[in-house]
């Protein structure tokens, strides 16, 4: 049966963080016609579905573009012409058959549909499969498609960003032409799966990891083939430490032999933030830690169900709940509040999705992520400092680490580890050229850096070049063009965004 | 000086007066039922004659599904109005997104699998 396809009346769509509007032709939510039990049968028919949309669009002489949670702060996921609600696709389908050169386990594999939220995934992993994500961005409410369409980055020291859990994707590249396409180093499905959904196989590692951080421009994600791991437990912890030369060499350069983290002492925390509110440096920076356990430690504290805040928010989450209490957000309420809100704690255990948690953040949050290589840290997180001491903003800086990620156009490809600087404060045009400021004192004082592409920026064509070098952005369009083959497909799944960045 | 210091004062509270008219409520299902599957969809209602007659929404885009989310909120302008006909009219905005399906998970490329290929 074919799927629901239900057109909105709505001619304007805001994204989430509500920092932008878009005009809009048309906007539909899809919905598989079965929505209560996932079939390889209504998988096709959605597919065939998502196909019809693609030639109204090609008809039309619209642009389409697949929406899953709109979190992104930037116009990512923005069109004048097509929007395609694709949150209500979220079948499962658990261990697919692999291929026989796969070295991996079978029972860590889960195929889903693109809208599958990262919260409905750590339930559905935990509760069905008795496995976890290895990682994931510090909130949840994104779609899975989104979020590795934008490179959302993980929050631990082992592991890289969300997409480089991806072993396999599926992408609805033309009303004829469907594609299922993983890595040619590392085969991962069996070749009966796509011939069983009418995809093409295709093999190609230059291919896979440029559609994996697509920015939605590669088609329409249909499924992402996933590759978790057995269920863990996260023993975390969240002191307020004095910024000692120790813990800034912990921050700059991963070096813990300086300072006494919080928990068991001589224990490479699996995750290490901190978060630095410039305004009141007095009473130190937060430090979150958190241990990796195959089960809850003896002894250890679940997770407050009933606060408004659990571990693992990032400092958007804090602000998106201040700002959702007061609206004229001002700097020393802010501090009070944050001590209020995002407090210390110890010896608190849960899984992945037990402490990033569900999230409600409301309210016009507006926040930029930096990539930054080790080494260099200090010199940004001081840069920033001294721009607040010139230009207070009510905001925070956070922290977090991640291996570098294979995707070609990933934010967070610094070896050996990309530093995560969040720069995430109210919505206001105080925060902007805050942010707006920092890229520029950066870029003058020749810190490298990237910047994320779902978050705030004010990347053109020449400073993705120079971010990113010519090579891999040209790699990348090369891609694009290999699986959307025409000038018409490529210009259909083109928006202002992609423009602007000179990558359509 | 003196009418610099009085226009901010006025603007202070008009901004204070408009803030503080506008107030949302939001019940959102817990955990991940709360995941939305919808943009927001919404309509104003008005209640009449004191809760004699009410309005309902139009909920027609949820495939069957129940809501994940609503959202009610009122203005500076619903209040005036519910102040004005002391409480005959009484505007306020609703929102709503639905809630996904939790669909059963399906085999994909189960059947029919030679034990010898499969990992």
């Amino acid at each position: 049966m074919p799927p629901i396809i239900h057109p909105s009346d709505q001619k304007q769509w805001q994204n989430w963080h509500e920092t932008y509007s878009q005009k809009l032709e048309l906007l539909v939510d899809v919905w598989n016609a079965n929505a209560s039990q996932s079939t390889t049968e209504g998988y096709a028919d959605t597919t065939r579905g998502l196909q019809e949309l693609i030639a109204k669009a090609l008809w039309e002489g619209q642009e389409l573009r697949a929406l899953g949670a709109g979190w992104s702060f930037s116009r990512a996921p923005a069109t004048s012409g097509i929007l395609v609600n694709t949150k209500p696709l979220n079948y499962v389908f658990p261990a697919p058959r692999t291929h026989p050169s796969y070295a991996g386990s079978r029972e860590d594999l889960l195929f889903v549909q693109c809208g599958n939220s990262v919260a409905e995934l750590n339930h559905f992993l935990k509760a069905k499969m008795g496995k976890a994500l290895p990682t994931s961005g510090a909130s949840n409410g994104q779609t899975i498609a989104g979020a590795i369409a934008t490179g959302t980055h993980g929050s631990t020291l082992d592991f890289g960003a969300m997409q480089d859990f991806v072993a396999g994707l599926h992408l609805v590249v033309s009303p004829e032409r469907h594609i299922w396409l993983e890595r040619a180093s590392n085969p991962t499905i069996n070749d009966d799966v796509p011939q069983k959904l009418g995809a093409e196989l295709i093999r190609d590692d230059a291919l896979f990891n440029a559609a994996l951080v697509s920015l939605g421009s590669f088609g329409i994600v249909h499924g992402v083939l996933l590759v978790a791991e057995d269920l863990y437990y996260l023993q975390a912890y969240r002191h307020r430490m004095p910024l000692t030369e120790g813990l800034w060499r912990a921050m700059d350069q991963l070096d813990f032999s300086g300072v006494q983290l919080p928990g068991p002492a001589g224990q490479r925390p699996y995750h290490f933030q901190v978060v630095i509110n410039p305004n009141d440096l007095e009473g130190g920076a937060y430090v979150t830690v958190m241990y990796k356990h195959a089960q809850p430690p003896p002894g250890s504290k679940p997770p407050s169900p009933g606060s408004k805040l659990t571990q693992g928010d990032s400092a958007l989450e804090i602000v998106g709940v201040l700002t959702d209490m007061v609206s004229d957000l001002t700097i020393p309420v802010m501090s009070k509040l944050l001590e209020r809100f995002y407090g210390e704690f110890s010896n608190v255990a849960g899984t992945p999705g037990e402490l990033f948690t569900d999230t409600t953040t409301r309210g016009k949050a507006l926040g930029s992520a930096l990539g930054i290589p080790l080494g260099q840290v200090r010199r940004a997180v001081e840069t920033a400092m001294a721009i607040n001491r010139e230009y207070a903003f009510p905001g925070l800086l956070a922290l977090r680490y991640t291996l570098p990620s294979k995707a070609t156009l990933a934010f967070t490809h610094h070896a050996p580890m990309t530093c995560v600087l969040d720069i995430d404060g109210a919505g206001s045009a105080r925060t902007k050229t805050f942010c707006q400021k920092v890229w520029q004192q950066l870029t003058e004082r020749q810190v490298p850096y990237t910047l994320h592409w779902g978050k705030l920026n004010d990347l053109d064509g020449a400073r993705v070049r120079s971010m990113y070098g010519p090579e891999r952005v040209e790699s990348w369009r090369k891609a694009r063009a290999a699986l959307l083959t025409s000038p018409e497909l490529r210009a259909a799944f083109t928006n202002d965004y992609l423009r602007t960045l000179g990558l359509a | 000086m003196q009418s610099m210091l009085g226009s901010w004062r006025m603007a202070t509270v008009l901004c204070l007066t408009l803030a503080s008219a506008c107030a949302h409520y939001r019940v959102q299902a817990p955990g991940h039922a709360g995941a939305p599957a919808t943009e927001p969809e919404g309509e104003v209602l008005w209640s009449l004659a004191w809760g004699l007659v009410q309005e309902q929404p139009r909920v027609d885009n949820c495939q069957g599904q129940p809501l994940a989310e609503v959202n009610q909120s009122t203005n500076l302008g619903f209040a005036l109005i519910s102040v004005v006909t002391l409480g005959i009219a009484m505007p306020q905005r609703v929102e709503w997104r639905c809630a996904k399906a939790q669909p059963s998970p399906g085999e994909l490329g189960a059947l029919g699998a030679t034990p010898g290929e499969v990992n």
